[in-house]
């Protein structure tokens, strides 16, 4: 008995879902870090570079992947007759339940803010203390318990009543609340120097090598490669649909978000005192300890803190049921099992698999001792797995599908991409930039543990000091929203319109059918 | 209960790699199990 596979129902769907498995916890809080860190907009160059040269094939690779074979990951590679496929598909299906392990507890640590929040719980406190008493409470275990019923409860609903209609509430609310809090943000009196400090680009920052380094890194964490569920995702798209002109406003969404992240994160800080501290935070630090003590102070701050830790948890979410699901598409599909029952078994499983990453945070002593278990299998898996199965995703379309790989990513596509062009970037330079990324981060693991002595030069933050706005800050400000957001609203509509004629055309032909 | 031991850098990276190992392993005799009834079918 075979049963008819789901798909996405709408273009728009579709769209909404893939930038929703893209937009997370790394826009939010990795690319304003990582922005502030390396130089403001000196980031923002290798970024745009690695992220339209490298990230947007990588992603088109597992899309076709996934639509050319129709199957989960397992069955994907096992299809094509990749060398061991079966093995390396399975860690598509099994990898991302390591990566849902740990992302969430960081999705309950944000539910728990919206919260805490709107409740004002950690105002006058000092923030640090409060989050490592969070983490040593009770409500780490309730919190941690509502998110994932919450992510097992939408993917139980299925592909299209569960995550695409999830993604479709979710994904333009994210958009409506960052922009509010982005307004809020950039009009706060003293809100100019957090704008420079974001979009004046430190030339220092872009002749750094670990500026690109941590640029492509980002491009691949942000896009939500090498995990499975773009492929998986890929796999229920409509053949209907061309695969370059949807994955260029999948990108442009999801870095449109990030933007809007920066400004709704520098500007408040610089305002509100916080600044000298921003620029030099850890990531995690960011959202937990020091835009806390910026909503405390901010007018309205109760409000303006819930809703930012409200959109936090949509980007979380829309991210986390993508990484659930490619193990529940394979219970479904191999397995027989009905959604419901591999939703519920998934979600037993991945809730048992959290625990020891929230009993660490009992553990007396510092966040670093807290949250010792969490960062190491996030350097396993965030970190070294990632780029692995991306590289393999890449080598199985480029050299193993061969031509119908790149007729695959042509199919149905309004703009073609030329065969030979393709064929060579696909085949070489993606790879290869891939490759670096996986060699670089193992060698910084290494000697950060000690195994190896230091190769890479550890990074130094880069000094800022304001100079006032700058002709060359209005023009990147200016550049940089006019391509991501103007781009992004272009496609959107265009989709949006498409969508809207085929309607018309429906029932036209109904119409004229009676 | 005293979870301490799970702050130690040597139980934790033992810990997450055999964790990884082990889970992968299962999941791929549980899909060799699946597979053969498959095919018995």
């Amino acid at each position: 008995m075979t049963t008819k596979r789901e798909t996405w129902r709408s273009h728009w769907g579709m769209i909404v879902a893939m930038i929703g498995t893209a937009i997370g916890l790394g826009n939010i809080w990795r690319f304003p870090y990582l922005c502030g860190k390396y130089g403001g907009a000196s980031f923002l160059i290798p970024y745009v570079v690695l992220l339209f040269g490298i990230a947007i094939f990588a992603m088109m690779c597992e899309w076709v992947l996934g639509r050319h074979t129709k199957r989960e990951p397992l069955g994907a590679f096992d299809k094509i007759k990749f060398p061991f496929g079966r093995d390396i598909g399975a860690w598509g299906v099994i990898g991302p339940f390591f990566l849902y392990s740990y992302y969430i507890v960081i999705t309950s640590w944000v539910i728990f803010f919206v919260f805490a929040s709107l409740e004002g719980l950690y105002f006058g406190k000092d923030t640090e203390a409060y989050f490592s008493s969070f983490l040593g409470s009770k409500w780490i275990f309730v919190v941690h318990f509502i998110a994932v019923c919450i992510t097992s409860g939408i993917l139980a609903m299925g592909v299209q009543k569960g995550i695409e209609r999830a993604c479709k509430i979710m994904i333009p609310t994210l958009f409506v609340l960052l922009i509010i809090v982005a307004i809020r943000s950039v009009t706060l009196p003293g809100a100019a120097e957090g704008i420079e400090f974001y979009m004046r680009p430190r030339w220092e920052g872009l002749l750094n090598v670990e500026t690109w380094i941590a640029a492509l890194g980002q491009v691949f964490f942000t896009l939500s490669l090498g995990m499975g569920a773009m492929l998986l995702y890929g796999s229920y798209m409509k053949d209907e649909w061309g695969i370059p002109m949807n994955a260029l406003t999948v990108t442009l969404g999801n870095t449109s978000a990030s933007i809007l992240a920066g400004f709704a994160i520098f500007p408040a800080a610089f305002a509100l005192g916080f600044g000298a501290v921003i620029g030099g935070a850890k990531s995690i630090g960011l959202t937990f300890f020091v835009l806390p003590k910026v909503f405390e102070v901010m007018p309205g701050g109760h409000i303006f803190g819930g809703i930012f830790f409200v959109l936090l948890a949509f980007g979380a979410i829309s991210s986390a049921i993508s990484i659930q699901e490619p193990a529940i598409a394979w219970l479904k599909e191999e397995a027989s099992w009905t959604r419901r029952e591999a939703a519920l078994f998934t979600g037993i499983i991945l809730w048992i698999m959290g625990l020891p990453f929230i009993l660490n945070g009992f553990v007396q002593g510092g966040i670093g001792a807290k949250l010792a278990l969490l960062s190491k299998m996030d350097i396993i898996i965030g970190q070294l797995a990632i780029p692995v199965f991306g590289i393999l995703a890449i080598i199985a379309v480029g050299y193993f599908m061969g031509n119908r790989g790149f007729d695959e990513m042509n199919k149905n596509a309004r703009v073609k991409l030329s065969h030979t062009w393709i064929k060579f970037w696909i085949r070489a330079i993606v790879p290869v930039f891939i490759g670096l990324l996986f060699m670089l981060t193992l060698i910084r693991v290494l000697q950060d543990n000690g195994i190896i002595p230091r190769v890479i030069p550890s990074a130094k933050d880069i000094e800022f000091t304001s100079i006032g706005i700058t002709p060359m800050t209005v023009f990147m400000t200016i550049f940089i929203c006019v391509i991501f957001w103007g781009g992004f609203i272009y496609f959107t509509v265009k989709v949006l319109t498409i969508e809207r004629d085929k309607r018309r055309r429906v029932k036209r032909g109904l119409h004229h059918s009676r | 209960m005293d979870f301490t031991i799970l702050a130690d850098a040597k139980f934790g990276w033992i810990f997450v790699i055999s964790e990884i190992v082990i889970i992968y392993l299962i999941f791929l005799l549980i899909h060799r199990v699946v597979e053969r009834k498959i095919k018995k079918k």
